[in-house]
């Protein structure tokens, strides 16, 4: 821009010309245009701020409420599924351990220690490693057993629940159980019922016949015919064995 | 934009004691599900006191299989159990003329009634029970 008093060169911004000292026309209107044009651009900015200030506060809230309705559904889908979890945190920890828990077994099984076998086994949760399934037989077995071994000593001592009628009809029951689980099956593997297992399973039968004979008065020869006979029979051979009805 | 505020926060808050909720609610039922059943060793003493030897024997050997350091009194009824384990095996086997069998399952009766401490007049009434002669 020029002077118009000496044609000197002046910018806008200037009030006077800085070689004649001419008051600049222009100056006013342009400072006041600058006062308008800050004013404006202050309140915009304030603006700006406080409407980003309350999106990003806006947008943290519902990211929160995202964040804890994931946690919500996660959490209350655990609490329902818990035993599920649980299941697969104790599978894995036995799977961790297993050749302790196989040697564990195996020293139970020479033993033919049938009680401590199956408590070591529920202890420690052994149905749930695939590892060591070829105890599962010695297992199933050892639980029927059992349930007969406490059926039968305890003939003699009733109580009210507990009668000798009571424990009869158990020890007949179970014993089909029993027998059946010493059948080796079609679908099974022959690694649970060859070797040691094979004969734990045998000697678990030997003792179960001389277990019958003992607490049942059962004959050794009906002791033999035990596996083969119909529950209703054994029920029989057992009443008559300790003489709750005469013949 | 005040009730807005106000309405998120409650969310927020509910949201927050739902997950305190079903997180403690997980946890505890992680907990009942994974610990391991214990044994006290007043139960062994029931079974003793009502003549349930059967019972005893069961209870014994899960205690024993939790590998949990028994006290002295769960060590004494651990021998009572295996004393009248032994001596039911002992008759069933002496009536089948597994003598040897039934042997070795009286040395472990004599082992045992050495153990049993206090109990020791129990080895007795096992024996009755049983129709043995005392050993």
């Amino acid at each position: 821009m020029k002077c118009q008093q000496c044609g000197g060169n002046i910018g806008i911004q200037d009030e006077r010309c800085p070689y004649c000292q001419t008051p600049n026309p222009h100056y006013k209107q342009h400072r006041a245009e600058m006062f308008r044009y800050r004013k404006d651009y202050e309140k915009t900015k304030e603006e700006v701020i406080s409407k980003s200030g309350r999106f990003a506060g806006f947008t943290v809230k519902l990211t929160l409420i995202a964040v804890l309705a994931f946690l919500d559904v996660l959490f209350i889908a655990l609490a329902v599924n818990a035993d599920e979890v649980a299941w697969f945190l104790e599978s894995r920890q036995v799977s961790a351990e297993t050749s302790l828990h196989r040697e564990k077994l195996e020293e139970y099984e020479a033993k033919r220690d049938y009680q401590g076998f199956v408590a070591y086994y529920e202890e420690h949760s052994l149905y749930l490693a695939e590892e060591l399934e070829d105890f599962s037989k010695v297992y199933y077995a050892s639980c029927n057993y059992i349930y007969i071994y406490d059926a039968l000593v305890d003939l003699g001592q009733e109580d009210d629940y507990w009668t000798d009628e009571r424990r009869i009809e158990v020890i007949s029951d179970n014993l089909g159980y029993f027998y059946d689980e010493l059948k080796p099956r079609e679908y099974e593997d022959a690694s649970r019922y060859t070797g040691e297992h094979g004969r734990y399973l045998e000697e678990l039968k030997e003792d179960m016949g001389y277990l019958l004979c003992a607490y049942a008065k059962i004959t050794a020869e009906e002791a033999e015919d035990f596996p083969v006979m119909s529950d209703g029979r054994r029920q029989l051979a057992i009443e008559r064995g300790l003489g709750l009805y005469a013949d | 934009m005040r009730i807005k505020n106000l309405f998120f926060n409650l969310i927020i808050v509910a949201m927050c004691v739902l997950l305190l909720i079903s997180g403690g609610f997980f946890f505890l039922s992680l907990h009942d599900y994974m610990s391991a059943y214990h044994i006290e060793g007043t139960s062994l003493l029931y079974a003793i006191q009502d003549e349930d030897y059967g019972r005893l024997v069961e209870l014994a050997k899960r205690s024993q299989a939790a590998e949990n350091e028994p006290t002295k009194i769960q060590e004494e009824c651990y021998a009572v159990a295996a004393y009248f384990e032994a001596a039911s095996y002992y008759k069933a086997y002496l009536l089948a003329g597994e003598n040897e069998k039934a042997e070795k399952k009286a040395g472990i009766m004599e082992e045992q009634m050495e153990q049993m401490g206090e109990f020791s007049y129990l080895a007795e009434e096992i024996c009755k029970r049983l129709e043995l002669e005392i050993r």
